[in-house]
């Protein structure tokens, strides 16, 4: 599970996005169990990676259940029509991102948070073995930036990595097992969370005082900003 | 709780296809005289001459345009992200409009009977033929207009499409001023739509063409669906969004373009028949469309009919878009109530 | 060569046939225009008429079953008369609906009436349809003595400069080569729109009044009452010609001429 953090206009969602090939790079690669992202065919791209954008549209007319459903369209055929595999996915989806009860609700009808756990849905359903995430938590109240990052770590412990790109830097180093630090386009710091979560290095990132110390309950690094008062 | 969509698309069809049946039987029923079934199926005539050569004809025409209206509607408002689009929105209705007016003008000259020659080939009228030609090259207009940066962008495709269509009006109303009055009088009626009695070539044609357009359209309905993600969310989810909008776009037009060379242009079927398909359907597309085709065919069948003989003791036609607003508003105002 | 054959092929259209032949006797006929009924009054075959347009005045066919207008003639109606011959006037707007009534099996014969010599013509070969040659000959051979006395009256002069209106808003004028035209040259009068080349023009007001014409005759309707029928011409005289006869170019031409010629002397036509 990978961290993608730093200040504003780093660059953190233009790489996200080149990362599941939807946006080209001007230099280098992107290389997804070893094939080039941007020579695969979409569909076969899309069973790869799944995306979960920072802004999703809200006025969709489809149920939740439809729009996780949605989810599986890679791995339709030409007409497009679902399995009962596909269906029984999608409601497992459903169930892991906790939007089960909301299944039979136009997504229009529902709240900020509620919409995203539907999307999350979608993105499992994908059933990709790589889950970029932009900002997933940005709507989100504590609770439900708990529940989704919890989801998304037993899926990674399961074998499905995942790559969010975060800016809240307690939940990264809560969460992540690795961050990757970007500030103005270029990377200043990769690694695991004790190495890049550092006052010296945030510091340099953020131009920023900052506090890092050990969660009592987990020993993760938590980075606490420096407000005199 | 809603079903799966094959479910769901094989209930809309068992509730429309009776309906498309009853719609039929109802506009082969009416017309200006009394048909005997039994006698025209026997060959008496007049009789077998009205039912075979001018009802079925005229019924099947009415189903031709408004399944192809119906459709062209439902895959641009999905392209557009707009439920307000109508299938003459890119543009198409103005290109038809200049078209008309141009062969009108020109018919008696040389150039005319060039053009009336060609289209005679076809078997269609001067005025459809040149209607079909100019809807089709406003379509590849505003498609290329539209592009920036290598990708069609609706809104800019919609925005070219809806300035060339009031362009196109002025131009029409300019060559007016300088036409003949009869040859004036003529392309007005043109543009008010009118459902007539076409050839039967003309009718395979226009039939075929908004099959497979239907055809295309309905495989690509589940992509469709996707583009209302966004162009972000569909092509994430595997989607070729670029070539998705340009095969639906022409589609559309083709199927509209089918539509005006057999009824001029007729306004509100593309725009109502979608939106009250899907108030009863749900938004999936791959239900949608079918139903649409269908339910777009019935209600153009039963409204001309229905039109007939209301106008019978007056002794002539109303224009076929007059008829499908006065009958389908008050129907569409009364789903809506119904939903609400 | 082009030219040649644009006119060729004019000349072809002034009068067409479609659908299957017309029978040798010719019982039941139906008119897609008023002056074609009136043509067929005149030749004394009023009784082989089966079917009229809504638009058809005349008191002798008054009981006759309505087939539609002119451009939207309705097939089933008549199909379900039975006729032996339809008799249309060409034009643009009906092209459809006629070819639709040809390939449902009824035979159709289409004139052009723009003009005193395609009207003349279109009598006789009526009349020839209906077997009655010699009456077509008379019909025309009246027509054009009538306009020879007319002529005749009208050499010494006056020779008023005149408007033939057809429309208000817009404003139709009849032009030099059109029916109305020609009769308008027989009394005498110049026509003020003498440089158009069309049988029926649009003008705009201004062209109308630097036309300066002295009489603007009003023809088959009522302008509007309390204001000048074209603004800009207080002194022209305005008369009004209430009967259709000029609108329907047929027999009724030659009366239509009278009326013009009393219009233009300032007595009161009907």
């Amino acid at each position: 599970m990978v961290g993608l953090i730093g200040p504003n206009a780093a660059g953190k969602s233009t790489l996200a996005r080149i990362a599941c090939g939807l946006l080209r790079p001007g230099a280098g690669s992107v290389r997804l169990r070893g094939d080039d992202a941007f020579a695969l065919p979409r569909r076969e791209r899309a069973r790869r990676v799944a995306f979960l954008s920072q802004d999703e549209p809200a006025d969709l007319p489809f149920t939740a259940r439809e729009v996780a459903l949605m989810g599986r369209a890679p791995h339709l055929g030409l007409w497009a029509l679902e399995a009962p595999g596909d269906r029984a996915l999608a409601v497992a989806a459903l169930a892991e991102a906790d939007a089960l009860d909301l299944a039979d609700r136009p997504v229009a009808q529902l709240s900020g948070g509620e919409r995203q756990r539907v999307f999350l849905a979608r993105a499992f359903a994908q059933d990709a073995a790589l889950l970029v995430l932009d900002e997933p938590t940005a709507a989100l109240d504590l609770s439900h930036q708990v529940l989704l990052v919890t989801a998304v770590r037993k899926r990674a412990q399961r074998g499905r990595g995942a790559l969010l790109v975060l800016h809240d830097l307690a939940l990264a180093g809560a969460a992540c097992d690795r961050l990757v630090l970007l500030r103005a386009g270029r990377l200043l710091a990769e690694g695991g969370t004790h190495e890049v979560l550092r006052p010296d290095v945030l510091g340099e990132a953020y131009g920023t005082q900052v506090d890092v110390v050990p969660d009592p309950a987990t020993g993760q690094p938590l980075v606490a900003p420096r407000i005199p008062r | 709780m809603r079903r799966s969509a094959a479910v769901r698309a094989a209930i809309a069809l068992v509730v429309l296809a009776p309906l498309v049946a009853v719609a039929v039987a109802v506009g082969l029923s009416l017309g200006a005289g009394t048909l005997s079934l039994g006698a025209a199926l026997r060959g008496v005539e007049p009789d077998a001459t009205v039912l075979f050569r001018l009802r079925i004809p005229r019924v099947v025409l009415a189903a031709i345009v408004g399944a192809g209206l119906s459709v062209a509607g439902v895959a641009l408002q999905a392209l557009l992200r707009n439920p307000l689009a109508d299938p003459f929105v890119f543009g198409l209705s103005g290109g038809a409009a200049i078209g008309a007016a141009l062969s009108v003008a020109i018919t008696g000259t040389t150039l005319g009977v060039a053009g009336v020659s060609a289209a005679g080939w076809i078997g269609l009228l001067p005025t459809q033929f040149a209607a079909v030609l100019g809807s089709l090259a406003a379509a590849v207009l505003v498609f290329t207009l539209g592009r920036a940066r290598g990708r069609l962008h609706p809104e800019r495709a919609l925005l070219v499409g809806v300035v060339f269509n009031s362009f196109a009006s002025a131009l029409v109303i300019a060559l007016e001023a300088v036409l003949a009055p009869e040859k004036t009088q003529a392309v007005l009626l043109w543009l008010a739509g009118t459902l007539g009695y076409e050839p039967e070539p003309v009718l395979f044609a226009a039939g075929a063409v908004v099959l497979v357009a239907a055809g295309i359209l309905t495989a690509l309905a589940g992509r469709l669906n996707l583009l209302a993600l966004g162009d972000e969310g569909a092509a994430a989810l595997g989607v070729d969004v670029e070539w998705t909008r340009l095969l639906s776009f022409f589609a559309a037009s083709a199927a509209v373009g089918a539509a005006v060379a057999l009824t001029g242009l007729v306004g509100f079927v593309g725009l109502v028949v979608p939106h009250a398909v899907r108030l009863v359907a749900g938004p999936d597309h791959r239900v949608v469309l079918p139903a649409s085709a269908l339910g777009g065919a019935a209600f153009l069948v039963l409204a001309d009919a229905i039109a007939r003989v209301l106008f019978r003791g007056l002794g002539t036609e109303p224009p076929v878009g007059a008829v499908t607003a006065l009958l389908g508003a008050p129907l569409f105002v009364l789903l809506l109530r119904r939903r609400i | 060569m082009t030219r040649l054959f644009a006119l060729l092929l004019a000349a072809a259209l002034t009068r067409q046939h479609l659908g299957p032949p017309v029978p040798a006797q010719v019982e039941r006929v139906v008119t897609l225009a008023p002056s074609l009924s009136e043509i067929v009054l005149a030749l004394g075959a009023g009784n082989r008429l089966v079917g009229v347009t809504r638009f058809d005045d005349d008191p002798r066919i008054a009981k006759l079953p309505r087939v539609g207008g002119y451009n939207d003639p309705e097939p089933e109606t008549v199909l379900g008369l039975h006729p032996d011959l339809v008799l249309a006037q060409t034009a643009p707007e009906n092209r459809g609906p006629v070819e639709t009534l040809a390939r449902i099996g009824v035979p159709v014969e289409a004139f052009a009436l723009g003009n005193l010599a395609e009207v003349e013509d279109a009598m006789e070969q009526i009349a020839a349809l209906l077997g009655v040659p010699e009456r077509g000959r008379a019909l025309r051979d009246e027509l054009e003595r009538h306009r020879a006395r007319v002529r005749a009256a009208a050499a010494k002069g006056p020779h008023p400069r005149a408007l033939l209106v057809f429309g208000l808003d817009p404003l139709v004028v009849a032009g030099p080569t059109g029916f109305a035209g020609e009769l308008l040259r027989d009394t005498g009068a110049v026509n003020a729109a003498g440089d158009s080349d069309r049988p029926f023009a649009r003008l705009s007001v201004e062209a109308a009044v630097r036309a300066q014409p002295d009489v603007v005759v009003i023809c088959g309707f009522e302008p509007p009452q309390g204001r000048p029928a074209i603004p800009g011409l207080p002194r022209a005289r305005v008369e009004t010609l209430r009967s259709t006869a000029l609108l329907h170019p047929g027999p009724r031409l030659a009366e239509g001429l009278d009326d013009l010629v009393a219009a233009l002397r300032g007595k009161r036509a009907p």
